[in-house]
């Protein structure tokens, strides 16, 4: 194939026809400073080059920034607040880099198409979360790197100590910000535990329970859900993802464990089989089905696809409509703040327990997983230098304790830490802080810590996106899955699971089959081995039943005859 | 500046010889600026807005579109891959059938509406014109019409269970009937009832008149008078409407994402999950091939109707 010397952006310029450029930049919508953020200005900036008695700065440069997590300076902040610290904190690095501004531009990095434009255009700010570019999920990351839509920051991170920064257990979760021959393109800064559900605790004492046990199955929330329904509340609040949260248990989903399986060849390397085990589909829908229609014991609707604390499932749980509703832990400040409580009233008002086994033992829910921030590729390396080490002080290091002994030295209560900012977190102070004589993990609440740290032990499943290769072509979409689960959790129709999971592979199988691969083949088969081989090790371990009942025939009938 | 004068006088004079309209080529030069100055931003507008990005679109659709890194030409792989797409196929038969069904319903009840409104006392003319013409939110309305749908405590469903004592329906998750739930806001609320009835009050009385005293019944000065007179913006918002229900997007996606099982799922709709799927290629193709087939509609449809109610 014909690969003409010419980028993407050449390209663009040659069609510009040699318009005039103040036409095109006003075309272009160059993102405006302010607004987007509560700053005083759109600007923050340190000591003056010029000015008498500064340093001189050795360089001069602009990070574009959109707002949370890095915001330019709050505006009349109130004193022990996370932005008054954060305030305090950005100024301290502002003077210790003269010649550095930070400018806030109106812009959603949140919203992936957005920041796919924006990054080509020229028009990202310097950094922006990973995970809205990959999918959340390792090899959409490692694909999105492999694009060139996160800059390398291996020597950044490096000389500005990042790692020693870092609490030990992210340094050794690196999936999603390192590629696999340790190249970095990625700074940690969220924990995100496993989906689960919060719980009212008071509903639950209700029917004589303390707590959700972790070990619970599907079956169990049915159960507990019809028990918990009383009147005008429902005993769960669910969205209308929810088969996209049962199925998979089962080890069924879009790149479900035996419902997706790899192929050798030059084209896409996955195919579907939703048919092998489709009596595991019928009996999933089943099971929610009967929890909706019959049991009467869920709040939900088509048009639900909330996964926050805003939602109407939340709101649902904070009104006491509904006894349970679907989350992850970090929303669980988020909730307190929303329900005006404070972090010891929400840990007695609410519980937190991950999501429920399948029937045979399986789950595919990650106890520990990093959420992590990428870099603009289009930074020089002084800019990149400047924006590791900004990020790294103020939400790692030294400005982070800044702006957490600010809300303490101010409320005396080390609960406000956790209340104001997400806990734990991704840097060495998610127990101790130096000048805060309260373990954090005590002000978080003993209910909702213990619950963590449960999750946080548990064994962890390999991820098929840290033995393979990055492919960049990514090949079908989720379109058709999404279209099932809707339809079988809904529909008041008449439906043959059989004949439409059948359609489902189909339409992926076809589809797949039209996408080029770009990964090497040994390589993609040399990782898919031993991808194969750690799961089956972690299955015989962990879910034995799982793996004897459903691993093992798969493996015999999809994986064997290609790779074994 | 020189002026060119006509190379002969007009062989016979005529009542206003003064008033003969220069030609062209006698237009003076800073008169022709004068014209491409005011067309200038016009032509520029469309260029940087119009013309430029659909270039760049087909462009694409013929390349890997890559978010960064270099262009490859890929010929038209991306369109075939598309025609393979069973759900390229199906998400332009939606498309037609929320097109249809929305411009049947939401277009030619109105114009019903908007003339025997007309035949209604002026103060209630007033205020139905006040109710088209109230500013609502689409994202306020969809979240409203969201409560509205709620399959458990929804408003409609309480009218169909409590009210008529009907059995509980499926709305939004009824495959059958979700694009006519989808369309049914838009019965209700459709804004071109007002240009309709600006439209009538425009035609002069004396017409009706005339075709009163001529014994004209209800019917015959609808069919003769309202409805030709009416045809120009009738015309006009015929072809917005054919334009803007092949593009459907906001309304169903927020109300539905397409579902259940893709029934309500448009080309625009999954355009944007091709292009969150970061399938720029896919993506810009899936745009030239809608681009194409409204084209194909809107010549098809200048053929047929004419703007002239004279005509």
């Amino acid at each position: 194939m014909h690969t003409p010397p010419l980028s993407r952006r050449e390209f663009l310029r040659l069609l510009a026809l040699g318009a005039a450029a103040a036409a095109v930049q006003a075309c272009g919508g160059q993102p405006t400073p302010g607004g987007m953020t509560p700053a005083a200005g759109a600007t923050a900036t340190g000591p003056q080059p010029t000015a008498p008695g500064a340093a001189a700065p050795a360089v001069r440069v602009t990070l574009k920034t959109a707002g949370w997590p890095m915001d330019v300076f709050f505006k009349n902040p109130k004193p022990g607040t996370r932005e008054a610290g954060y305030n305090k904190a950005l100024q301290q690095w502002l003077d210790a880099n003269p010649g550095v501004t930070i400018e806030a531009i109106e812009f959603n990095p949140w919203s992936a198409d957005a920041l796919r434009t924006a990054i080509a255009g020229g028009t990202a700010p310097f950094c922006y979360p990973i995970g809205v570019l990959g999918s959340w999920n390792v090899p959409g990351i490692q694909a999105a790197n492999a694009e060139g839509l996160f800059a390398d920051i291996t020597e950044a991170f490096a000389k500005n100590g990042v790692a020693d920064l870092l609490d030990p257990k992210v340094l050794a979760s690196p999936s999603r910000w390192q590629t696999q021959d340790g190249r970095i393109f990625g700074i940690p800064y969220e924990i995100v535990s496993s989906e689960g559900f919060f719980f009212n605790r008071e509903h639950l004492a209700e029917i004589g329970m303390d707590e959700i046990p972790m070990s619970w199955t599907w079956q169990d929330m049915r159960e507990l859900a019809a028990r918990l329904t009383k009147g005008n509340r429902k005993g769960l609040a669910m969205a209308a993802y929810v088969l996209d949260w049962i199925l998979p248990t089962y080890g069924i989903d879009f790149d479900g464990l035996v419902s997706r399986y790899p192929v050798p060849g030059r084209s896409f390397n996955w195919r579907w089989d939703f048919t092998t085990f489709v009596d595991d589909i019928a009996e999933g829908v089943a099971l929610w089905r009967a929890m909706y229609f019959e049991d009467k014991s869920v709040y939900s609707d088509p048009n639900f696809w909330d996964f926050s604390q805003n939602g109407q499932t939340a709101a649902a749980f904070y009104e006491g409509t509904a006894s349970m509703t679907p989350g992850i832990h970090l929303f669980f400040s988020d909730m307190a703040l929303k329900m005006g409580k404070s972090i010891a009233e929400a840990d007695r008002f609410m519980g937190f327990v991950s999501q429920p086994y399948g029937p045979l033992g399986y789950s595919y829910q990650l106890p520990f997983a990093v959420s992590a921030w990428g870099f603009n590729p289009d930074l020089k390396p002084v800019e990149l230098d400047k924006a590791v080490s900004l990020f790294a002080y103020m939400h790692l290091g030294e400005g982070f304790v800044t702006t957490v002994q600010e809300i303490y030295n101010v409320t005396g209560d080390a609960s406000e830490i956790v209340r104001a900012i997400r806990w734990p977190f991704t840097n060495r102070y998610s127990e101790n802080v130096p000048g805060v004589p309260t373990p954090l993990s005590q002000a978080a609440g003993p209910n909702f810590s213990r619950a963590l740290q449960a999750i946080f032990n548990r064994p962890k499943l390999p991820e098929v996106g840290e033995y393979i290769p990055a492919e960049v072509n990514r090949g079908p979409g989720d379109t058709p899955w999404y279209d099932k689960i809707t339809r079988w959790a809904f529909t008041q129709d008449a439906f043959d699971v059989k004949r439409e999971a059948a359609e489902m592979e189909d339409i992926l199988n076809r589809q797949a089959k039209t996408f080029p691969s770009g990964v090497d083949e040994n390589a993609f088969a040399e990782g898919i081995r031993r991808y194969y081989a750690d799961m089956a090790a972690f299955l015989q371990t962990h879910a034995p039943r799982f793996y004897s009942e459903r691993f093992l025939p798969f493996y015999d009938l999809r994986i064997k005859p290609n790779f074994g | 500046m020189a002026v060119t004068a006509p190379v002969a006088p007009p062989p016979v004079p005529t009542a206003e010889p003064a008033a003969a309209a220069p030609t062209a080529a006698a237009q003076p030069a800073v008169r022709r600026w004068q014209v491409w100055a005011f067309v200038l931003p016009a032509i520029l507008f469309q260029f940087f807005w119009g013309w430029y990005p659909m270039l760049v679109a087909i462009f694409l659709s013929l390349t890997n579109a890559p978010i960064r890194g270099q262009v490859t030409f890929v010929g038209f792989n991306n369109y075939a891959r598309l025609l393979a797409d069973p759900l390229v196929a199906m998400s332009f038969r939606v498309t037609f059938v929320y097109a249809g069904l929305g411009i049947l319903l939401t277009f030619g009840i109105p114009i019903l509406i908007a003339i025997l409104l007309m035949e209604m006392p002026p103060r209630l003319i007033r205020v139905m014109m006040l109710l088209w013409f109230v500013p609502l939110s689409g994202i306020a309305s969809t979240i409203f019409w969201q409560y509205m749908y709620n399959e458990q405590f929804g408003i409609l469903q309480f009218i169909a269970t409590e009210v008529l004592g009907l059995p509980p329906r499926a709305f939004l998750s009824n495959e059958r009937w979700v694009i006519f739930w989808l369309i049914f806001p838009g019965i209700l609320m459709f804004g071109p009832g007002l240009y309709y009835m600006t439209s009538l009050q425009s035609i002069p009385r004396s017409y009706f008149e005339a075709a009163e005293i001529e014994g004209a019944s209800f019917w015959r000065k609808i069919w003769t008078i309202s409805l030709p007179r009416m045809r120009p913006i009738i015309s006009m918002s015929l072809i917005f409407a054919i334009i803007g229900s092949m593009q459907e997007f906001a309304f169903p996606d927020l109300m539905t994402r397409g579902g259940p099982n893709g029934a309500s799922r448009t080309v625009v709709m999954y355009m944007f999950d091709i292009l969150n799927d970061g399938r720029y290629g896919d993506a810009t193709a899936l745009s030239v091939m809608l681009f194409a087939v409204i084209m194909v509609l809107v010549l098809v449809y200048r053929r047929l109707v004419t703007d002239d109610p004279d005509a």
